[in-house]
């Protein structure tokens, strides 16, 4: 059984989750290696989401929210992009590797943005290899 | 021109004869020579008892909210047996300049009224731990050891000449130098030796939720068990509640009982706050707080 990434990934009702929806309808082929978990906004995500999917053996994170000024709520993923760019250097800091966590804004009709996402990530996260850094191993 | 420790005292008894203040939070001697501890100061006769120094103390901000509390319900008992009543400020506190900035912090998350407290200033050229070696404790090397700002009364003190910092082994510079299993074996280490006694959230006074989301049994977000991964997350989530609503007091990383180096976790997070979203003095709680408002340009070369 060769190893494949697993990827967690955070994507907001209003954008990227009909954004990976086009994909699949669209038969847009990407590595089986996200699992998508719908949230309200990308500013729904709380930091502990990230580091609790590694916990649990992530060994990526992507929050994935609407392009600024297309947020349904208006601003929330202006306070995600600020609250994650912070926290993006904070995993760094811990020396967490910054691939390992990613955010990118992808709109209902941005199908084809997904799924070259997706690929991205993978490959990246398969040069890196498993992650073991923050994993709960007991 | 007198000591600070006479300059206090004299404050502290002019505000309790006069009646504007039910408490003077100061320091008094330890017993046992074990350095100086909090003192409740609620009568004249007791401002005898305060004392100041270079000696490590503990910030007093955190007793603020309960003691206003206590002073503001005496008060109102008072006023309904005697048709006295205490108006305006009711607990006077000894603060250095990170001590001020804790009391605003208290101020600005509305846990306690700017005129329900006054200032006293101490200028501070840092503590020294005399028990260990004559040099400044960790927290405050790199501190600038300002003239504390907008405090109702400042104590005159001699300008002190400024002791040797504490060597320090290491700065965020060098950690963010290092590589990144480099750093991640650092931590680990460092917080492998974390008891989880809570004394860092305990002191800070950027920490004001009524409930824990560390304490919280739903979700449970802490895990009892203590492993390298649950101590990260205790470590990552304290720090990331108090990101920029923290003062640089210092606090945490004084009282840590292990040691833990946490205002290289802290400093880390405000230097990046002052770069990131051009806040230039993230340590000053003012009206509103830098991740509970956003930029329109802020950066994302990273999305």
């Amino acid at each position: 059984m060769p190893w494949n990434p697993l990827i967690v990934a955070f994507c907001c009702n209003w954008c990227s989750y009909a954004g990976a929806d086009l994909a699949g309808t669209s038969r847009l082929a990407y590595p089986a290696t996200v699992r998508i978990i719908r949230v309200p906004c990308s500013g729904r995500v709380n930091p502990q989401y990230i580091v609790r999917a590694f916990q649990r053996g992530a060994d990526a994170v992507l929050v994935a929210g609407c392009h600024p000024g297309d947020c349904h709520y208006s601003t929330g993923n202006y306070f995600t992009r600020r609250r994650f760019l912070l926290a993006r250097t904070f995993l760094e800091y811990l020396g967490v590797e910054p691939e390992r966590f990613q955010v990118r804004w992808i709109s209902g009709s941005e199908g084809p943005k997904f799924q070259e996402t997706i690929k991205e990530i993978t490959q990246a996260v398969r040069a890196l290899g498993p992650n073991r850094k923050l994993r709960d191993e007991s | 021109m007198t000591d600070a420790t006479s300059q206090i005292r004299e404050i502290a008894r002019n505000l309790l004869s006069e009646g504007r203040v039910q408490t003077v939070l100061g320091y008094e001697e330890a017993p046992l020579g074990l350095g100086l501890r909090p003192a409740f100061v609620r009568e004249p006769s007791g401002t005898g008892r305060l004392v100041f120094d270079a000696r490590p103390t503990l910030g007093l901000a955190r007793y603020l909210p309960g003691e206003i509390a206590s002073a503001l319900a005496r008060a109102e008992d008072g006023a309904a047996g005697s048709g006295g009543t205490t108006r305006g400020a009711t607990v006077a506190v000894v603060a250095k300049g990170c001590d001020v900035r804790a009391v605003l912090r208290l101020v600005a998350d509305r846990r306690i009224r700017r005129e329900n407290v006054i200032l006293i200033g101490v200028p501070c050229s840092g503590s020294i731990d005399e028990e260990r070696f004559p040099r400044l404790i960790a927290k405050c090397s790199g501190c600038d050891a300002r003239l504390p700002e907008g405090c109702d009364f400042t104590i005159e003190t001699m300008a002190e000449p400024r002791p040797a910092d504490r060597h320090r082994p290491l700065k965020v510079e060098d950690l963010e130098g290092m590589t990144a299993d480099e750093r991640y074996t650092f931590w680990q280490r460092q917080f492998a030796r974390c008891i989880r006694c809570f004394a860092c959230r305990s002191v800070c006074p950027a920490c004001g939720c009524r409930e824990c989301a560390l304490e919280s049994r739903s979700p449970v977000w802490l895990e009892r068990d203590v492993n390298p991964s649950t101590q990260s997350m205790f470590h990552f989530m304290r720090l990331m509640h108090t990101a920029g609503r923290c003062v640089d007091c210092g606090e945490c990383e004084r009282v840590c009982p292990v040691g833990i180096p946490l205002t290289l976790l802290t400093r880390k997070l405000m230097s990046d706050i002052r770069t990131l979203f051009g806040v230039e003095h993230p340590e000053t709680p003012g009206d509103s707080e830098p991740l509970a408002r956003f930029g329109l340009s802020d950066p994302e070369e990273f999305i």
